[in-house]
């Protein structure tokens, strides 16, 4: 009886599913599923804040970090552990060359500054540390660790030689202020490498600290932060660059948040197999701020009056600062070749410090944007090899102007052999562009490559032609594609 | 140690990798790709080409020819191209059918296949009565030839010392779009210059495509653009896609027996898909076909419609998955009706050519601009576009038969021409008009002033100059007359221009369906022909029999002449059409129950107040059938209806209801928006399948279990039945007598609700269910539904059963309120007992 009372309700419930399960089964499906890399942004801690918890005085950047390890007590184990400490990465091989390596900014040259190796006092106000100024910093003293270049949120700050807080800053001040990294701590030293603002990369100045739309899509359309691509975990970031690491590991890639193929239209999305996101979307760089694209080592050294700084500096030499870099195309597989110190020069031509591996017939290489900087830097004309100046300090080029003598302090730094000849060459390095995306409209157009004077030398890239009019590339078949046979 | 490379590469920019910069590459791929193509039917490997090879290194260098083919180094004479480009192509076979060279004009082949071809010096020669030198005048700009004193001298240094042009003097190309719309229409290939309205000749006025119709071939994003555009930074889509993705004009209208695009034969037999015989290359170099491939917007016999249409190139069956009814949208619309949604540029919507300035350019009437631009003199858009709004425009959709001979909704501009004929029916030229109009020093005549300068300030405005009475006809007439126009006769001509150019991508293209399926929508949406017409004068129909002008002119109060396409008898458009009559008796039908219903209410609650004031309510019957709540008595229930029952009947409560929503926003979208139209017609369509099976298997139960007798009136009593139960709603109810009807588990219908069921579940349920599945199948068997007179026929029977339905539901609805309680009947069907009056018990114990 009781259960024909309540037959209703069972009757309520199939009526409601004969109605809605049709509608929902034929119903034709949602479009596969649509773009939407906000899924994948991690959340933003909230953050505590400190002001109690560090009251303060401290005397010096040690004791800040001191105070940090009451609480967080691995932290400093985890910084060791990061590039941003030991400026070295995990042993890797190195084209011609036997064994791995550990490369890093520590140990290699470019053809900026050359050399960190026997500047450390003017190089590591970037480091992540207290006082590395020679090569007896001691990497194991977890006090040395310094928590406020990437937490500080005072904007106060900042850091000078050897890397210890600059004179006059707020420790206690800034102590109280922290929280997660900023595009302001981040872009305190990568927006400013090579010495300058926008210097090195032609993708990172800063322009990016508050960026418009149409200088960086991500930062000033959606307002994300670094870490929002470069996910951090255990302070260890992802993210590397060619520039000192030849291995693609840990890469940030856009497909961390975007569809690979995320366009409607089928044609663009039959590009990318071939062609990195980063080729059309990053149109060009350098758009706020001029980049070094060409640094003459040799012409350093002479009085020039009233010679304009961005192009003639005594201590340097000539420079040449592009504004709305268009950037050079080539093939790139996500790793690349590395000059390493006392490997022998390019017998012709200039000497490429990175080359990008890839190569049309590679079924993982995609054509790529990348800042080429090309330089004119001192080299060994007995033993072919680059040299290591020591330029800064007493006695250093940037001292007395005296190249033999520069090279000999470096020398017995580095350990690098010195003939006491010396000349200048030709070098090229090998920036890839991955920030200052354009919002969509301003990706390239099709007729920027495609057509008679497009930007891309498709004979150059390994192709017979335009591959509209000739065809696409044809790869080789990758080993595991045919084991799989 | 190379110190060259790095300077240089830093010097020339360029900006791919390894690679020294290589000279201008003027090459043009496609040749190049001819030219392989050909080179292997010749047996000559690839490889031997070159591969840097440009258009100009592979034309031979060659001699320029007079019309005695002598050089013209030793004769001086003007250049022939007939006798220089003869010498190895056939242009006696060029000439004879080249479209471009039939005007009288002399073949001009550097205007087209020359880089740097100088058109405005060509045009000059000419416009200074120096036709001869034309040809030799399009050298100009290529340092061949210089002018000199109304002739051209010849430069040396150009010729080698065989006489031949130097090849970097001259590079010879198959047609540019630059090229074929330095003439036809707007094209503007560049990137980064930001596209202007061209300049052109206020009069004679080339470009017409663009003018016609606002079309613009440029692969540019639409806000990049120097126009002043609507919604400017919303449209970021190019003005046409074909240029962005970088085809050229010959890609579509190419070479007609060029062996690489050549068609299919139709003698083709069945079982070949392609045909490999065709000309060799050499022979199609000798004798190119300069009928270019076209639709059938030109009339050119039998290479009418040779171009390939959109179903050449594209499947349409791949990307429309989304739309609904995709085939039946397919036969019914050209592609560019949904892919040229909008026009951002100007067009002609009128041209008062009654009228004209001195130089004999007409006033004119643009579309899809705002402001002074809308009108003004002559067909130069430069200056004017420039700094002016501009709003764009919706094509017109008109029924166009295309080269397949299908009839589809294609967009068009119409464009309305005000003009004098003479008596042979042809326009009087502008000059001619302007002649009339002004003296020689370019004032206006004084008898014609006098008719026109109405504010008598001794000329005439802009406003004023425009013929209104029937004294300034008949004076312009006369003028007209008197220079020898034979019987001046005003006129109007109204031609459609079909728009094939300006298309884009699915993303731009029309997917909101209430654009067309809704009451006002672009199927029929009134266009202004003419912002004022002239007295009297209605437009007549021109252009191509092609495109159907079927509709109505009507000249507004508002001074504006307007035209309203009629669309075809057999385009039945949901959401758009409807049949009048059937949705008044339907809304009347609705009204006129929900009026009675409203009525018989009003009448018993007043009853009802008006027993319970009298104190006489408590006992008996007193109660049935009022609204004054739970009976007297000891009420008992009984289990009146199967759990089953009630599930069939409340999904089909619900479904209907579901059918009668949706249905109403599929009929009126403009009106109702609940669902969205699409979400509509596909839920429509889904929950009429499950009425269909629910009736189905509430059918099967009924026959199975016998329950169907419930349904069947028995032959004896029925009559009497029924006329009980009218008597009874009519009067017994509001006297409080018993219902007539007993009702019980075996017998639960009076006569009147089986009469009606069965009017119901063998009428209007199949007629719903028959023209339900027609109009969904309508894409499946179009052949069926045109038996049944097509949607036009099904769409208005279908509405009308919806109505009825509706008014059913709403008697039905309110009949379960005259039960023993007014909830009584409802909770039977809810909860299955039913509860009876003790009396009604007590007489059936």
């Amino acid at each position: 009886m009781n259960a024909r009372k309540h037959s209703w309700i069972g009757i309520l419930f199939l009526v409601g599913a004969a109605i809605a399960l049709p509608l929902l089964f034929m119903t034709p499906g949602e479009k596969p599923k649509a773009d939407n890399p906000w899924e994948k942004i991690p959340p933003h801690r909230p953050q505590t804040n400190h002001a109690a918890l560090l009251p303060g005085p401290f005397e010096d950047g040690p004791a800040v970090t001191r105070a940090c390890l009451e609480c967080h007590e691995d932290a400093a184990f985890e910084v060791m552990a990061t590039a941003h400490w030991t400026w070295e990465g995990e042993p890797v091989r190195v084209d011609g060359h036997p064994g791995t390596y550990k490369l890093g900014k520590k140990n290699l040259i470019n053809n900026f500054c050359i050399s960190v190796q026997s500047n450390w006092p003017g190089c590591t106000s970037c480091h992540a540390g207290y006082g590395w100024k020679d090569e007896n910093f001691d990497f194991s003293n977890t006090e040395l660790v310094d928590c406020l270049v990437c937490h500080d949120h005072s904007g106060t700050y900042a850091k000078s030689k050897g890397g210890l807080p600059a004179e006059g800053v707020d420790l206690a001040a800034a102590a109280q202020s922290v929280g997660g990294p900023t595009r302001e701590t981040c872009g305190g030293c990568h927006f400013k490498g090579g010495g300058g603002d926008a210097v090195k990369h032609g993708d990172l100045d800063t322009s990016l600290m508050n960026p418009p739309e149409r200088v960086d899509v991500h930062m000033g359309k959606v307002g994300l932060v670094c870490v929002d691509c470069h996910w951090t975990e255990k302070h260890e970031m992802k993210g590397r660059s060619i520039s000192v690491s030849v291995d693609d590991r840990n890469q940030v890639s856009c497909s961390d948040c975007h569809l690979p193929k995320p366009h409607e239209d089928e044609r663009i999305n039959l590009h990318a197999d071939a062609v990195a996101c980063q080729t059309c979307h990053i149109p060009e760089v350098a758009l706020r701020e001029r980049t070094k694209v060409h640094w003459d080592w040799s012409k350093a050294g002479e009085d020039r009056e009233n010679a304009d700084p961005h192009e003639y500096l005594k201590i340097k030499g000539e420079f040449i600062m592009q504004a709305n870099l268009e950037p050079e195309y080539t093939w790139f597989d996500g790793t690349a070749s590395r000059y390493l110190m006392g490997d022998k020069i390019a017998e012709s031509g200039p000497t490429v410090l990175n080359q990008p591996h890839g190569d049309i017939g590679d079924p993982s290489s995609k054509i790529w944007p990348f800042k080429v900087h090309r330089g004119k830097q001192v080299y060994d004309e007995v033993y072919k090899t680059l040299l290591v100046p020591q330029t800064v300090g007493e006695g250093g080029y940037w001292d007395k102007f005296d190249w033999d003598q520069a090279l000999r302090m470096g020398s017995s730094k580095t350990g690098l052999a010195y003939s006491g000849d010396y000349g200048f060459i030709e070098t090229e390095m090998f920036w890839p562009l991955t920030h200052m995306v354009a919002p969509k409209e301003s990706a390239l157009q099709c007729t920027q490559c495609h057509s008679e004077d497009g930007i891309l030398d498709w004979k150059a890239l390994g192709y017979e032609g335009d591959p509209i009019d000739w065809g696409g590339r044809k790869v080789r078949q990758s080993a595991a594609a045919v084991e799989g046979r | 140690m190379t110190k060259i490379t790095f300077r240089d590469a830093l010097a020339s920019g360029h900006r791919a990798l390894g690679q020294p910069v290589s000279g201008a590459a003027a090459l043009r791929h496609r040749t190049l790709v001819q030219l392989a193509f050909g080179a292997l039917a010749l047996g000559v490997p690839l490889a031997l080409w070159p591969a840097a090879a440009t258009a100009g290194e592979l034309h031979p260098s060659f001699p320029l020819l007079d019309e005695s083919g002598v050089s013209v180094l030793e004769s001086a004479n003007a250049v022939s191209p007939a006798r220089t480009c003869g010498t190895c192509h056939d242009t006696n076979y060029i000439a004879s059918q080249d479209s471009h060279a039939t005007s009288g004009a002399a073949l001009d082949c550097f205007l087209c296949h020359l880089a740097g071809a100088d058109d405005d010096a060509r045009k000059d020669a000419i416009a200074s009565g120096n036709q001869r030198w034309a040809a030799t005048a399009t050298l100009s700009s290529t340092g061949i030839v210089r002018a000199e004193d109304g002739t051209y001298a010849y430069s040396p240094e150009a010729f080698d010392a065989q006489g031949n042009v130097r090849r970097s003097f001259l590079s010879v190309q198959d047609p540019t779009s630059d090229a074929c719309g330095s003439c036809h229409g707007t094209v503007e290939l560049d990137l980064e210059t930001p596209f202007l309205w061209p300049e052109v000749d206020p009069v004679t006025a080339p470009k017409w495509s663009s003018l016609q119709t606002g079309q613009v071939f440029s692969p540019q994003p639409m806000n990049e653009s120097g126009l002043n555009l609507r919604e400017k930074g919303r449209l970021t889509r190019t003005w046409d896609v074909h240029a962005e993705r970088r085809l050229d004009c010959v890609d579509c209208h190419y070479s007609t027996n060029n062996p690489i695009y050549r068609r299919v034969s139709s003698v083709r037999p069945d079982h070949l898909r392609f045909d490999a015989r065709r000309i060799e290359l050499g022979e199609y170099l000798r004798r190119p076909s300069h009928i270019l491939a076209h639709g059938v917007e030109v009339e050119a016999g039998d290479t009418e419609g040779t171009m390939r249409d959109c179903g050449t190139c594209h499947d349409s069956s791949v990307g429309h998955d989304w739309l609904p009814y995709a085939e039946r949208h397919f036969t019914h619309l050209s592609c560019a009706a949904c892919h040229v949604p909008d026009m951002h540029a100007p067009a002609l919507a009128a041209v008062d050519a009654t009228v004209a300035r001195a130089d004999g350019a007409p006033r004119i009437h643009l579309r899809g601009v705002e402001g002074p631009a809308a009108d003004q003199w002559g067909y130069d858009l430069s200056t004017s576009i420039a700094s002016t709004y501009v709003s764009g425009y919706q094509p017109t959709l008109l029924p166009r038969v295309e080269a397949d001979g299908t009839t589809r909704l294609a967009p068009h501009n119409l464009v309305t021409t005000y003009r004098w004929i003479d008596t042979n029916g042809a326009e009087v030229p502008g000059t001619t008009v302007a002649a009339a109009l002004y003296d020689g020093a370019g004032r206006p005549k004084p008898s014609i002033l006098a008719l026109f300068d109405a504010d008598g300030n001794g000329t005439w405005s802009d406003t004023e100059l425009r013929i209104s009475t029937d004294a300034q006809k008949s004076g312009v007439a006369n003028a007209l007359a008197a220079t020898g126009v034979a019987g001046p006769k005003l006129d109007a001509l109204t031609v459609p221009y079909s728009i094939t150019h300006g298309v884009t991508t699915g993303r731009w293209a029309l997917r909101d369906c209430k654009q067309c399926h809704e009451e006002n929508s672009r199927i029929d949406r009134a266009v202004v022909l003419a912002t004022s017409g002239l007295p009297g004068i209605d437009p007549t129909f021109g252009g191509d029999a092609r495109t159907s002008l079927a509709g109505t002119i009507r000249n507004d109060a508002d001074g504006q002449v307007r035209f309203s396409p009629e669309p075809r008898p057999e385009t039945y458009v949901l959401g758009k059409h409807a049949n009048v009559v059937v949705n008044r008796i339907g809304l009347l039908s609705v009204l006129g129950v929900i009026l009675g219903i409203g009525v018989h209410a009003l009448a018993r609650v007043i009853k009802t107040r008006m027993s319970s004031t009298n104190g006489t309510a408590a006992h008996g019957h007193e109660s049935h059938g009022g609204l004054a709540g739970s009976a007297g008595g000891a009420a008992k229930s009984v289990y009146m209806y199967s759990a089953y029952e009630r599930f069939w009947h409340w999904l089909q409560a619900a479904a209907i209801f579901f059918l009668l929503v949706t249905g109403l926003e599929i009929h009126f979208p403009g009106t109702f928006r609940i669902l969205g139209f699409e979400l509509a017609v596909r839920s429509h369509n889904i929950i009429a399948f499950v009425v269909v099976l629910n009736a189905a298997l509430a059918a099967f139960f009924h026959f199975a279990s016998g329950e169907i007798r419930q349904f069947l009136p028995e032959p004896q009593g029925f009559f009497r039945g029924a006329i009980l139960q009218i008597r009874y709603y009519l009067f017994g109810i509001f006297r409080g007598e018993p219902h007539p009807f007993e009702k019980n588990p075996n017998q639960k219908m009076n006569a009147l609700q089986q009469v009606t069921y069965l009017a119901i579940l063998n009428l209007l349920l199949p007629l719903q269910i028959g023209t339900g599945l027609l109009i969904w199948g309508a894409q499946r068997w179009s052949t069926v539904d045109s038996v049944f007179g097509g949607l036009g026929v099904l769409g208005p029977i279908h509405a009308l059963g919806a109505w009825l339905f509706a008014a059913f539901l709403v008697v039905h609805m309110y009949l379960t309120t005259t039960g023993p309680t007014p909830t009584a009947y409802v909770k039977a069907m809810v909860t299955g007992w039913e509860e009876e009056p003790a009396t009604h018990l007590a007489t059936e114990n």
